[in-house]
């Protein structure tokens, strides 16, 4: 794909790479490389990759750091062209603007899906190489609940730039009481959070007890439901972009 | 004088013709306002091929209109079209259209060939480098445009979106304050630009608070007050309206009621009154500015009064439209 070929999402992935949240998703996504490091320190070669790596990854990661992740990439990729007024240079282009938002969301998943899993690569390359196995099927795991996370993460806060200028204060607010508190211990706002369906996904894919969650949802439920949020705020924003009056 | 002609002039009209066809700008009966505050109400007129600006005070609804033209803003009420296409609706309509917006911030980031790059790269060009190249020339910056953006100097920033807006060759271009951030040197080589664009046949719509800054470019003239279309026309008719009323001149010399008195009893002007705020100064209202100009340094060394200053009270812009737009306050 050539910035010839897609010239918005190579700008768009310059705009992150250049930024300075750029150090943030990175510090965010290196949360688990550091606790992996601090259990190899204290067990040694009787670290449990799938164990703790799955553990880690199933309460820190899914509800709280993958979407603060996508909240730092999604709220930016037009929320940055939109307070910088820049956005008229995309916009006012024989361009459509669902070609905008597509180039914007993709450059979103695939910048915040490399990082994640180049951490999630590294934590688990350690700890399988102290344990002396390669688990595949954990990094599997790792690799499809990341990118599956921040598509429907990211399409979310994509959406909600659009919406409200204090996005980061909005997205925090959302990952932080929703996401991380109440779906998790008030059963009945489990099914509306997308975190429900990534770690039921995870949790299948591990296909043990390592992970266990509460009314897990199906495969093919999870499945449908995070590429039906992504696709229903892509869609969201497309519109909410064709409206909105811009400066 | 009050709105004056609800269009600039098509060529055909200009010469007689009774067959117009469709202008490549028209603004129908557009309204918009945000909340309560009405930004811009029934505003209606076509454009022509030519340098027309759009002129208003600030705050007048000139850059909102500037928005609705370029389907930045959607109307409250009315429609904008753009060759024929309702603007908000089509994005191949932007194939026409070249935009230079006021705002300054470009991708820091990119170089000025990059900008240029991304900008023909959306728009198609069928041989980008030339088309790059070229416009680069046009704007005098080939020699920095392996330069970051962020590191231009806002002279530079408003050239390379001058020359970002002009990259794919439009045949209609919006510009919003333009000279803002240019030298002198620059000023003269970006009129010089907008006159060639209105020369070859392209729409040039030019938005613009200083009266002084549009006369050296601008045919046609659209007057923006209270976001009402206050007058339309050419240059020189609006200029000579602007003439016909009283205005002010305040004048400072070393006997300034002897000065005053003069140009009374010569009929140059209307009334006299000394200004308290300026020793020596006397302010003079005049229905015929130019003859008073001429006038005052002969009767001066007729006096043997000495000159320090004159200068015109009232001739910035939010004054000169109080001339035109007295049907509209």
């Amino acid at each position: 794909m050539s910035s010839d070929s897609a010239p918005i999402f190579w700008l768009t992935a310059r705009q992150f790479l250049e930024g300075r949240s750029i150090r943030v998703v990175a510090a965010l996504a290196a949360v688990p490389l550091l606790l992996g490091l601090i259990e190899l320190i204290a067990s040694g070669s009787d670290v449990d990759p799938r164990n703790m790596l799955g553990q880690s990854f199933n309460e820190l990661s899914i509800p709280t750091l993958l979407p603060l992740i996508a909240l730092i990439l999604g709220s930016s990729a037009l929320g940055n062209e939109i307070s910088d007024r820049t956005l008229p240079y995309l916009v006012l282009k024989p361009w459509s603007r669902m070609r905008i938002i597509q180039e914007k969301f993709l450059a979103t998943i695939v910048i915040g899906s490399i990082i994640s899993i180049v951490f999630g690569f590294l934590v688990w390359g350690i700890l399988c190489a102290a344990a002396g196995e390669f688990d595949g099927g954990l990094l599997l795991a790792v690799i499809v609940a990341s990118v599956l996370a921040i598509a429907a993460y990211g399409a979310a806060f994509t959406f909600l730039s659009l919406m409200i200028t204090r996005v980061l204060m909005a997205g925090l607010l959302y990952v932080l009481i929703w996401e991380s508190l109440l779906a998790r211990f008030i059963p009945g706002l489990r099914l509306l959070s997308i975190r429900h369906y990534v770690q039921s996904l995870f949790a299948h894919i591990l296909g043990d007890a390592t992970v266990t969650v509460e009314q897990q949802a199906a495969v093919g439920t999870s499945l449908i439901v995070l590429l039906a949020v992504t696709l229903v705020f892509i869609v969201l924003s497309w519109l909410r972009l064709q409206q909105m009056d811009l400066d | 004088m009050a709105a004056t002609d609800t269009a600039t002039r098509s060529p055909q009209a200009a010469q007689g013709s009774t067959s117009e066809s469709s202008a490549p700008v028209r603004v129908n009966q557009v309204s918009k306002w945000y909340g309560d505050v009405v930004a811009v109400s029934q505003v209606d007129f076509e454009v022509w091929p030519g340098v027309t600006a759009l002129l208003g005070p600030n705050g007048s609804g000139k850059t909102t209109l500037l928005k609705m033209l370029t389907g930045l803003t959607g109307p409250s009420t009315g429609t904008v079209t753009i060759n024929g296409t309702v603007v908000r609706l089509g994005s191949d309509v932007y194939r026409d259209i070249g935009m230079v917006p006021e705002q300054e911030h470009i991708y820091p980031f990119m170089t000025g060939y990059e900008f240029l790059r991304l900008n023909a790269v959306m728009q198609r060009c069928s041989d980008i480098d030339a088309s790059i190249l070229r416009v680069l020339d046009l704007v005098e910056m080939r020699d920095a445009a392996d330069r970051k953006v962020g590191e231009y100097s806002k002279g530079m920033r408003q050239r390379i979106k001058m020359a970002a807006a002009l990259v794919h060759d439009p045949s209609i271009v919006f510009m919003d304050e333009p000279l803002s951030g240019l030298d002198p040197r620059q000023r003269v080589r970006a009129i010089d630009l907008i006159r060639e664009l209105g020369e070859q046949g392209k729409v040039v719509i030019v938005s613009s608070h200083l009266l002084h800054e549009v006369q050296r470019f601008a045919e046609q003239v659209l007057v923006i007050v209270n976001g009402h279309l206050a007058a339309s026309g050419s240059f020189r008719a609006i200029r000579d309206k602007i003439d016909e009323h009283a205005r002010q001149i305040l004048i400072v010399s070393s006997s300034p009621r002897r000065l005053g008195a003069s140009l009374l009893e010569m009929n140059q002007a209307i009334s006299a009154r000394i200004d308290p705020a300026r020793e020596g100064g006397i302010i003079i209202e005049s229905n015929d500015v130019r003859a008073l100009y001429q006038a005052v340094p002969k009767l001066a060394q007729t006096l043997d009064v000495r000159l320090f200053e004159i200068r015109s009270l009232d001739d910035s812009l939010a004054s000169v439209f109080s001339y035109v737009t007295e049907a509209v306050r």
